[in-house]
């Protein structure tokens, strides 16, 4: 062998180490990408292709609102394509943890479960009936252990002993459930309909008869992989023959529950009317007893007016007697007082007299002793001198006296004969007196007599009218007692009639729904093959979505990555001019001297192969599964290299590196020798179309043409920037995008659309009526601003045979506004809820293409009712529908019971919230309240999964971005030394000579980036798309601001390319550069 | 004291473990307008010490004095700004900019001085008048080297340095060449400086420095230089 020659290779290799790894370092960057990104959906598809088969998962399900029996599982059994049918039953309860109550689905697994197993992550397999399984989400999410003890609950006003025999569980083991693949359960009836998780128990420990689902496996080959089309066109004949069936047995077991229900209905009306019967019985009773009563009270009341009259009649009567005995009292009384008073007065008198005479006979007396006197002085005078003094004196004395003496004298006689007078009056007085008194006497004696008799006739009378007065008291009494039973009796009467009555009203109620119910049933099989399992189509579709992204994404990345490695090795085999001119003139043949860069861009590419296949093929995919997983229940990734990707990467590669390296050998190779050994004339220059036009031509300062035309004069080199760095720019502005589209959703969601606070949960659906109370109580506290009543729930829509499970919430339209913004996303006017029909999401109108105006079907499958779309909402999460009441009425068929209050709240701390839930709780109507605040923070972080995706577009896009400007600036720099040692030898300052080169720099920086602008508003339809999963809304909104950003990011690559490169100008030698070829 | 001082200027190159000595103590005086002709054998040190007059590189050791300025200690921004405002660099290869017509080449370099010509009129004055709006792939060799000497003319500069002008080029362009520059030195009084392998054109020189092994030995002066019209080889 040559050995020199080999030499001289791997020397090659050796002192372009930086160059050959910066190839090697791009073939794999590109390679990466591709594969990884396309490597992906195929690795998707066969872990979920396999996962199915691993677990035998069926591949019809039958779902049926009566239920299935016995007779409908042998039916199916007759079916020839049929292998397996096992029957299940499904019952949705509640799971209470930390004060949460969760909705639940319990599905029921037999001992030895062939079809639709589960794979058990930790713990083991049901042995009894008190044990059970649980979905790996309840684990992860909620904190359930393997060995803890759950209880279940009804969620409705079921008992739940009617189906399980027992409702405490122990958790034997965590599970990853096939059938479940999407985190999306079904719907339920319970709470706000969404199910939480799932848990598994033993078959046996349904109490019921009637199977809630069956499962079909049928005999359709597990090597056709079940996400292959072929398998689904298998499945469809297979389906239609089963539901052929299902008319058949449905119409058999429609029949049975309505004729049974139907049954039940009629006792339960008969029931209502006895009950009526008795209560108007009753109330027949009342009213007699209440007739007799009144009666009584009549004949009472005669009784009474009849006796008042006698009363007083009598009463008068007596009175007169009465007052006529006063009035003889009386007078008696007088007179006996009269003469009582005569009498003493008399009595006075006679003693006066008697004084009188005693005084008399004093006087007399007197008198006497006065005559003795008068005698005495008399003696005595006779005995004086007739004309002394004392003698006149004295007898003036005697004559006084003496004139006393006699009229003292005459005054007796007076006296005496008043005396006298006195006397006879007195005792004439006295007889008459005493006559008065014998009379007195008498009348007295007769008075009493009278009164006597008064008195007892009184008397008599007293008790007659006690007697009679008695018996009408007892009469009263008995009156009153019969009234007061009648009363009681009437009040418990009417308490109980109206607790009957409205128990009665309920039960008629209950009656008409059950009626409706009933008049709605149908016994139609939904039967679902396995390419309808919600999350089986999800996935599906996740997957092609990735797949879209797989053929976007690294198609520019290759082709960036393809026109630099050309560059690159171009590069390299010009620099290698005099050494190829130098083997050819030795004699070496052209093949030789191709081979040397044939092997050398081979080893580079292959290296670059490898790395790149590799990394994508188990790293980078991993990377973009785990962004997807998080939405998913699924399996771990089974990776693989994919061959028809390895070929297309093997040939890409190859074409842009040894191909290319080839090709340019060839060119160089077909110059004469002596003109390779000469250095390449440099490109020449020439006008550009822009300079014909000279007014904008003369506008430019000189050493900016001198970068203008320097652009154009490197055709490949402005190529390839401008794609670079469009291509850059265009994936960073998607990737920006898609990362701003993303927040937006959670804030413009839950701070704009849904602008309520709390989400109120009621114990269980309950009309307007019934809801007021807490209602007002709600609205009292302090706190909360205002509060409505709505109803949420979800159903099914459907149009032009797509169908969609969906959101609905019932609002009071004058309310509703103030909770949730209905409004064109683009216009931003606000939409009305009103009763001519429905308001959809913007996604759902899309997915169904409709448009306002337009109809769609609404309802329970089956009984579904058109509705006409009213308005488009906007709206980023899941698919919502709002109606008014009476649109709701009209669709279900029943009255509308609420089931949440939305409550717009102060702004409140974390603390605050929690004591106004604590006191919203105490209500025992209220079951959980849900804080839109948390329920945000949640979304956004199940969001972020979702930007691993687009932070690896953006790191990469800039990576890229910046390999590529890099490998331009060095090849440019390398191009053209000897035109930079020629500015610098002329004098340019180093920062000049910078400004020289990365002028131009900026210019295609600009320019690349602005196409890459415009790519991206065309990739970016594509891209958010790509990452829009099922639940999530992303509309292509134009934003100016991210439309900077991005370019700003671009430019930044550029200054820091500039930068680094900065150094290598300087480094430029003059000398060297310039050394004439001697 | 000479315009231009070469003192003692050594040069040296390590290149692995070797030293090599491209100027060995040069030492020679150039005084203002005088039209000097540098020869010798390849390797003697010429391109070197041109290229140390202007200042493109830096000697080892020794003095350079221009202008009564030693160049030998200027930084990298000073010797910028030297080869900016007093140097016209002349090369074998032309090492014209091919995206810029010719009138464009010249003006690149009337850009950045304080003092230029007008470019156009040193375009006309090196004869290229008709073909100041072509790319210099559109001339000739010898209108090429016509416009680098426009180019270096146009600056203005104190000292034109010529390394093998005509090199490239044929007897009679050559001469051409060699004329103008005589005529540039004569008339504009400018400080021309030729380095050629070509011994013949001393006689058009009023000094000719012969260098060997890295030293200018034997500087000859001619006291009647010749005009190029005059010399045959």
């Amino acid at each position: 062998m040559k050995t020199a020659y080999i030499k001289e290779n791997f020397r090659k290799i050796n002192k372009t180490k930086t160059r050959f790894i910066s190839l090697v370092l791009i073939v794999t960057l590109g390679v990466l990408f591709f594969s990884g990104m396309n490597t992906v959906s195929p690795d998707m598809e066969k872990t979920m292709n396999a996962y199915l088969k691993e677990y035998n998962v069926s591949d019809i399900q039958i779902l049926s609102e009566l239920g299935f029996t016995d007779e409908d599982v042998n039916a199916i059994k007759e079916i020839n394509e049929v292998t397996n049918v096992i029957p299940s039953y499904i019952y949705d309860a509640i799971l209470e943890k930390d004060g949460k109550r969760m909705p639940v689905r319990t599905n029921s697994v037999s001992k030895n479960q062939t079809v639709n197993q589960v794979q058990i992550l930790e713990g083991r397999y049901i042995e009894k009936e008190n044990e059970c399984l649980i979905d790996e989400r309840l684990v992860d999410e909620r904190g359930y252990k393997i060995g803890d003890v759950i209880t279940l609950e009804s969620g409705n006003d079921d008992d739940i002993s009617e189906t399980l025999k027992c409702t405490t569980y122990t958790i034997v083991g965590k599970i990853r459930i096939p059938t479940y693949i999407s985190k999306y359960y079904g719907s339920t009836e319970l709470e706000n309909g969404e199910l939480l998780g799932c848990l598994y128990l033993l078959d046996s420990v349904y109490n019921t008869d009637i199977y809630t689902s069956i499962y079909i496996k049928t005999n359709i080959s597990d090597k056709i992989p079940k996400l292959n089309d072929e398998y689904q066109e298998k499945l469809e004949t297979i389906v239609d023959k089963v539901e052929k069936i299902g008319e058949t047995r449905g119409k058999i077991r429609y029949e049975n529950v309505y004729n049974e229900k139907y049954e039940e209905i009629q006792n339960a009306k008969n029931k209502i009317a006895d009950a009526q019967n008795k209560l108007r019985e009753s109330k027949e009773e009342l009213k007699k007893a209440r007739e007799k009563l009144n009666e009584l009270s009549h004949q009472i009341y005669i009784g009474q007016i009849t006796f008042s009259k006698t009363e007083i009649i009598t009463k008068t009567l007596f009175e007169q007697y009465y007052n006529n005995l006063l009035e003889a009292k009386t007078k008696l009384d007088d007179n006996t007082g009269l003469v009582t008073d005569s009498q003493e007065k008399l009595d006075a008198d006679k003693q006066k007299l008697e004084v009188a005479k005693k005084e008399y006979a004093n006087n007399e007396a007197e008198l006497n002793k006065l005559n003795l006197e008068i005698e005495k002085l008399l003696k005595i005078l006779e005995n004086l001198d007739h004309n002394s003094s004392d003698y006149a004196i004295l007898n003036r004395k005697i004559q006084y006296l003496e004139q006393q003496y006699q009229s003292g004298l005459k005054l007796l006689s007076e006296a005496k004969v008043q005396l006298e007078n006195a006397d006879k009056e007195i005792q004439e007085t006295q007889q008459e007196l005493n006559i008065a008194k014998g009379q007195l006497e008498e009348g007295t004696k007769e008075y009493i007599k009278n009164n006597n008799e008064y008195q007892n006739k009184n008397l008599q009378y007293q008790g007659e009218v006690k007697k009679t007065k008695d018996s009408l008291e007892y009469y009263q009494k008995m009156l009153e007692n019969g009234r007061k039973t009648y009363y009681t009796n009437l009040k418990y009467y009417e308490e109980e009639s109206e607790k009957a009555n409205s128990e009665i009203a309920n039960k008629e109620k209950e009656i008409q729904d059950a009626e409706n119910k009933l008049s709605k049933i149908s016994g139609e099989w939904n039967v679902i093959g396995l390419y309808d399992n919600q999350g089986f189509v999800a996935f599906k579709n996740d997957l092609e979505k990735v797949g879209i992204m797989g053929k976007v994404f690294p198609v520019m990345f290759f082709v960036v990555a393809a026109l630099v490695s050309i560059t690159t090795i171009t590069r390299m085999i010009e620099e290698d001019r005099s050494t190829i001119a130098t083997e050819k003139a030795l004699g070496y043949s052209k093949t030789s001297i191709i081979l040397k860069y044939v092997i050398y861009t081979t080893i580079a590419a292959i290296t670059g192969l490898a790395l790149g296949t590799i990394i994508g093929s188990y790293i980078i995919t991993n990377i973009l599964y785990e962004a997807y997983r998080i939405l998913y229940s699924s399996p771990d990734l089974l990776m693989e290299i994919n061959k028809n990707c390895l070929i297309i990467a093997a040939i890409i590669t190859f074409v842009s590196t040894v191909l290319c390296a080839i090709i340019i050998t060839i060119k160089e190779l077909n110059c004469k020798t002596a003109e390779l050994m000469r250095p390449k004339a440099p490109k020449e220059g020439k006008e550009i179309f822009l300079e014909k036009c000279n007014g904008i031509w003369n506008r430019f300062s000189f050493l900016f043409k001198v970068s203008i035309r320097n652009i154009f004069r490197y055709k490949r080199r402005l190529f390839m920037a401008v794609i670079g760095i469009a291509g850059c720019t265009a994936l960073i502005y998607s990737g920006l995008s898609l990362k701003e589209s993303v927040d937006k959703i959670a804030t413009k969601q839950y701070g704009e659309i849904k602008s309520y606070d709390m989400q109120i949960n009621l114990d269980y659906e309950m009309d307007y009526e019934t809801l007021k109370e807490s209602l007002e109580k709600i609205r009292e506290i302090d706190e909360v601003e205002s509060a409505t009543y709505v109803r949420e729930k979800s159903t099914d829509i459907e149009k032009n045979g797509i169908s969609k499970s969906i959101f609905y919430l019932v609002g009071q339209p004058e309310e509703i506004s103030d909770y949730i913004k209905l409004q064109n996303r683009k216009s931003k006017n606000s939409i009305e809820l009103n009763d001519n029909g429905i308001v959809i999401s913007e996604k759902l109108a899309n997915t169904l293409k409709v448009k306002v105006g337009d109809k769609v079907k609404i309802g329970e499958s089956g009984k579904q009712i058109e509705e006409t779309i009213t308005g488009i909402t906007e709206n980023y999460l899941f698919n919502y529908v709002y109606m008014t009441p009476s649109v709701y009425e009209n669709i279900f068929g029943e009255e509308i019971l609420y089931n949440e209050i939305l409550a717009n709240t102060n702004k409140l701390n974390e603390m605050q919230e929690k004591e106004l839930a604590t006191k919203i709780k105490e209500d025992d109507k209220i079951s959980g309240i849900s804080l839109v605040r948390v329920t945000n923070e949640e979304y956004i972080k199940s969001l972020e999964s979702l930007m691993t995706i687009v932070f690896l577009c953006i790191g990469c896009a800039s990576l890229l971005s910046f390999i590529v400007l890099f490998n331009l600036n060095s090849i440019n720099i390398e191009e053209r030394q000897r035109e930079l040692a020629t500015i610098k030898v002329l004098g340019f300052y180093d920062n000049e000579v910078s400004s020289y080169v990365f002028r131009e720099n900026v210019i295609l920086t600009v320019i690349g980036g602005l196409v890459g602008l415009i790519l991206g508003i065309f990739i970016l339809g594509p891209i958010m798309k790509s990452g829009e999963v099922e639940t999530i809304y992303l509309p292509v909104e134009l934003n100016w601001i991210t439309f900077a950003v991005s370019f700003a990011i671009t430019m930044v690559f550029t200054l820091i390319t500039d930068k680094i490169m900065n150094k290598r100008l300087k480094k430029i030698d003059m000398i060297e550069s310039l050394k004439s070829v001697e | 004291m000479s315009y231009i001082e070469f003192k003692n200027v050594v040069k040296e190159y390590t290149v692995g473990e070797n030293k090599i000595k491209a100027l060995d103590g040069a030492n020679f005086e150039i005084e203002k307008g005088e039209l000097v002709v540098i020869v010798g054998p390849s390797g003697a040190g010429k391109t070197t010490a041109l290229n140390i007059l202007g200042g493109m590189d830096s000697p080892t050791s020794g003095e350079v004095i221009i202008d009564g300025k030693h160049v030998e200690n200027y930084s990298e921004r000073e010797l910028t700004y030297y080869r900016r405002e007093d140097i016209g660099f002349v090369f074998q290869f032309y090492n014209l900019i091919q995206n810029l017509t010719a009138v464009e080449n010249v003006e690149l370099a009337t850009q950045i001085c304080k003092n230029p010509l007008n470019p156009k009129k040193v375009i006309e004055k090196v004869g290229l008048k008709n073909r100041q709006l072509n790319f210099p792939s559109q001339l000739s060799g010898g209108e090429q080297q016509r416009v680098a000497i426009a180019r270096a003319i146009a600056k203005n500069p104190k000292i034109l340095l010529c390394d093998e002008p005509t090199g490239a080029l044929d007897y009679n362009t050559g001469k051409q060449i060699l004329k103008l520059l005589q005529d540039t030195c004569r008339k504009e009084n400018m400080t021309v400086i030729i380095i050629t392998h070509n011994s013949a054109i001393a006689p058009m020189a009023d000094k000719v420095i012969h260098f060997k092994n890295g030293k200018s030995e034997n500087i000859i002066i001619n006291k009647e230089p010749q005009s190029i019209d005059e010399i045959e080889w």
